[in-house]
């Protein structure tokens, strides 16, 4: 028998009957002719073979239950070598005239189907072909009972298909377990090169392959940009469209760069499947043919499918992990806190208690406990309270209370309670949240601080000073029964009033500066200022205040104590008069004086140089007298006194060189030392080293503590100015250093005429240091 | 009565009428001799800052000495009305600068104490301003 398959002109023959594919007309009998026409329109698997090898057309029912394409004209051998052993034999058998029944395997996942082969009669009764019709039997919801049902029996089986993936993504727990697994099933249930899932990260633009499935070639594992699979892909893809390609080399879609990558990865046909998620791409889908194939819409259904399954999966195992991550941190927090964590039902029965309740508690065994009435368990006078907050929370509000109680050892503590509704799906109370914190410690510290409180209350109010206490951000918090008589305000008008309240209005601003800046610093302070008295009027006191500290060293606000210093205020003020009128005294006087001095000189014709030297020791005196005057007549400084008394012989810079550390002079004394300088340096400018140029003076002194108390040293040394014999005659200056200074300081005064110059030395006791 | 001093600072003072206030009667004397010896008139002297507004009312004044307290009696007054009228004019204290009123700062000063040719340096300051 001529082979039927060969003829490649057969689809075009002017003879062939209308309908049949391509390679099954040719030299058949008019009965093969005619069985293929109803095998091709059958929706039942169907496969028809003739001639000497059994060359043979499948209908598109039997290429779906194969899942492969069966080429028209295929020998028999090359259709059924894979489906079953000695089918072959029993295909022929039936081809002889034997119909014959057998099981066809349809690989692993498919199961096995009934063949039923039977011959094909011709006109004369003889066998001229062969008739398969398969009837799948692992498939769908039972056997298939007849042909009308191949579409539903279709369906069905790939819910199973479906239901099956789902069944084996779901008992994974990790994403790339998932995408593997379900690469693994739909890459050869599709007959394809190459099957991914890729998950797009949060821009959904970046696109990573973990793992793959492929019928042996490379894998597309890693991290692929959406953009280079060019814009038609990436654009279908964004939008939730899946792409579908036959043939990359003859699809305008596809850009030539696109073309080059598809053939880099030995990729000619494709689909890929998107999935999205708040409208931004989450992840693909792929399948990867090496050749050319026209993808039916089923096809690509169900790849859309796998990929939102297998999307699904993977979320589901996520939501899985976190939930597994919640309830061991929600066994930490049972488990560690200090707080004992109480489940009851509503009846107020215990029915668990936290690990670390236990432990708080020092229940050993909760066992003994469960099941007990939680209000039995506190002591007679506090179950009220108890039953309270529980009835207060079965009635889906929330119960509070402070008690005392003891533990199962015994110890006694105190709790601050807190039971709250937990609600059912009824959205009605259905058990009791108590939660017990044990505040014993906190309570003990309020207690003692309290009665801390109480006793500086009791020992300030007899007090004979003004106390006050603030709290850290500076308002009042007690005064003292003083203050309150003082001012004339009650404890109940002062407290939580900013403690500067009855402080006169002109002296707020400055005693606020000082008191803000203290706490701050949580320094002490000691300011002055007008306090308003019960009847209006003000009274200066001072208010000397430090920082209050817990215990643990937190700061709690200041306590000042207020002493009424207005006495002394109006004495200060009193003296301050005195020595204003004082100073103007003495030097009025003086300048009276002087104008006596000068108008009696000029009448009395005396001799110029009598009178200058005259009105220089005045002014001398009246120098000391300023300095005396600016230190209110407290006593001067040594320097200071010093400076003054030859300030009008200096003539230039170092003519009088000064030296000596600071000493307190007091007044007698710093008028009788201003004096004596004053003598030395009009003596050193008349007759000395200040009356030729280059002479100079060395004015020094130092304290010397003795035993028997503290003496100054001081010497006044004369240099390069001309020799200075001692005096025929005692005059008014060296008399009055000599004796006036010596008996005025009750020590030595030594003058030498020597040939380098005049040198004079003083060694006089001083007064002791904080007598001054 | 011409004395010795210097004579460079003594001598505009020809023709100028110059108040004086000062309640010490023996400086008040003094001041006025020294004054005249330089050529000037003096105006007053004035114990009183009454007196010495009424002075200023009444007579044609180029510049004045002001003793600051007089008596307890600040004379402020009169130094604000002085510079009301542009009348130039120092003060005379023995409490220093510190002792000058409010407002005053600057104002030429003169220190008692004072020897002749302090007060004719400090005249001649004043009246040169």
């Amino acid at each position: 028998m001529p082979s039927p398959a060969v003829s490649p002109a057969a689809g075009l023959h002017g003879s062939e009957p209308q309908g049949l594919p391509p390679g099954v007309a040719g030299d058949g009998d008019p009965a093969i002719r005619a069985v293929v026409r109803a095998a091709l329109a059958a929706p039942v698997p169907m496969w028809v073979g003739w001639g000497a090898d059994l060359t043979g057309f499948g209908n598109a029912a039997f290429e779906a239950l194969l899942a492969r394409q069966v080429r028209p004209g295929s020998p028999a051998s090359e259709v059924w070598r894979d489906l079953g052993e000695g089918l072959l034999t029993q295909i022929g058998a039936a081809s002889a005239g034997e119909g014959r029944i057998a099981t066809v395997h349809l690989g692993p996942r498919r199961g096995r189907a009934i063949l039923s082969a039977g011959p094909v009669l011709d006109e004369a009764g003889r066998p001229c072909g062969v008739l398969c019709t398969l009837v799948p039997q692992d498939l769908g919801n039972g056997p298939v009972q007849n042909a009308t049902d191949a579409p539903r029996r279709e369906m069905l089986s790939r819910k199973a298909w479906l239901a099956d993936l789902g069944d084996v993504l779901g008992a994974l727990d990790d994403s790339d377990a998932i995408a593997e697994a379900a690469a693994a099933r739909l890459g050869p249930h599709l007959g394809v090169l190459r099957c991914g899932f890729a998950r797009a990260d949060a821009t959904g633009e970046v696109l990573t392959v973990t793992r793959d499935w492929t019928a042996g070639v490379a894998s597309a594992v890693g991290a692929h940009r959406l953009d280079a699979f060019g814009p038609w892909i990436a654009t279908s893809l964004r939008r939730g469209e899946a792409a579908a390609v036959a043939d990359a080399n003859g699809d305008p879609r596809i850009g030539p760069r696109e073309r080059a990558a598809h053939a880099e990865l030995g990729v000619r046909a494709h689909v890929a499947a998107p999935v999205l998620r708040a409208r931004t791409l989450a992840a693909v889908l792929f399948v990867h043919s090496a050749s050319p194939r026209v993808w039916s819409e089923a096809e690509v259904e169900l790849i859309r499918d796998v990929a939102e399954r297998t999307c699904a999966a993977m979320e589901a195992s996520r939501a899985l992990r976190a939930l597994r991550s919640n309830e061991a941190l929600t066994r930490d927090i049972l488990e560690i806190s200090d707080d004992c964590i109480k489940l009851l039902d509503l009846d107020g029965r215990l029915r668990f208690m936290s690990t670390g309740g236990q432990r708080v508690m020092q229940v050993d065994d909760f066992s003994l406990l469960e099941g007990r009435y939680w209000p039995d368990i506190w002591p007679d006078d506090a179950k009220p309270q108890v039953e309270a907050a529980l009835a207060h929370a079965r009635e889906g509000r929330l119960g509070r209370f402070r008690e005392e109680a003891r533990t199962v050892r015994g110890t006694p503590r105190f709790w601050d309670v807190v039971v709250s509704p937990i609600v059912g799906d009824d959205g009605r109370p259905a058990r009791l949240l108590a939660i017990s914190r044990d505040i014993t410690a906190q309570r003990q510290a309020e207690e003692s601080l309290r009665e801390s409180e109480g006793r500086f209350r009791a020992m300030a109010d007899s007090a004979p000073v003004m106390i006050w206490t603030s709290d850290a951000d500076g308002r009042c918090t007690y005064v003292n029964r003083i203050w309150q008589e003082f001012t004339g305000s009650h404890l109940s008008q002062a407290m939580d009033r900013n403690v500067l309240m009855a402080i006169h209005p002109d002296d707020r601003p400055r005693t606020e500066a000082i008191v803000t800046a203290a706490r701050a610093a949580r320094r002490p302070f000691q300011t002055e200022y007008r306090l308003a008295r019960a009847d209006g009027s003000y009274a200066w006191v001072i208010d000397t205040a430090s920082p209050r500290l817990a215990p643990d060293g937190a700061y709690l606000g200041d306590v000042g104590s207020v002493l009424d210093i207005s006495e002394r205020r109006r004495a200060e003020e009193k003296q301050a008069l005195l020595v204003n009128e004082l100073n103007h005294r003495v030097k009025n006087t003086l300048a009276v004086v002087q104008s006596l001095a000068i108008q009696s000189f000029r009448l009395g014709q005396v001799d110029p140089t009598v009178r200058n030297a005259f009105e220089a020791r005045l002014l001398s005196l009246a120098r000391a007298h300023d300095v005396l005057t600016q230190e209110s007549w407290e006593g001067a400084q040594l320097c200071d006194i010093a400076r003054r008394a030859v300030q009008p012989f200096a003539g230039g810079p170092d003519r009088i060189a000064l030296e000596g550390r600071g000493v307190w002079l007091p007044p007698q004394m710093a008028l009788a030392v201003a004096m004596a300088l004053h003598e030395l340096a009009t003596n050193a400018a008349k007759y000395g080293a200040l009356s030729i140029s280059g002479g100079q003076v060395d004015l020094s002194w130092t304290v010397a503590d003795l035993p028997q108390g503290r003496r100054l040293r001081l010497s006044w040394v004369e240099r390069n100015g001309p020799p200075v014999p001692p005096p025929a005659r005692r005059g008014f200056g060296s008399r009055l250093i000599q004796q006036g200074l010596a008996a005025e300081l009750g020590g030595e005064v030594v003058i030498d005429y020597l040939s380098t110059g005049v040198m004079c030395r003083v060694d006089a006791p001083l007064p002791t240091e904080d007598a001054g | 009565m011409t004395e010795e001093g210097p004579a460079g600072a003594n001598g505009g003072f020809a023709g100028k009428r110059i108040l004086v206030v000062e309640d010490e009667m023996i400086v008040a004397m003094l001041i006025e001799d020294i004054l005249t010896d330089m050529g000037a008139t003096v105006i007053g002297p004035a114990a009183r800052v009454s007196r010495a507004i009424e002075l200023l009312g009444a007579e044609s004044v180029d510049a004045a000495l002001l003793d600051v307290n007089l008596a307890g009696e600040m004379t402020t007054p009169v130094a604000e009305e002085l510079r009301r009228r542009g009348i130039p004019f120092a003060f005379a204290t023995g409490y220093g600068a510190a002792g000058v009123p409010a407002g005053f700062a600057g104002q030429p000063l003169l220190q008692k104490p004072f020897q002749e040719r302090d007060l004719g340096q400090v005249m001649a300051q004043v009246l040169a301003a």
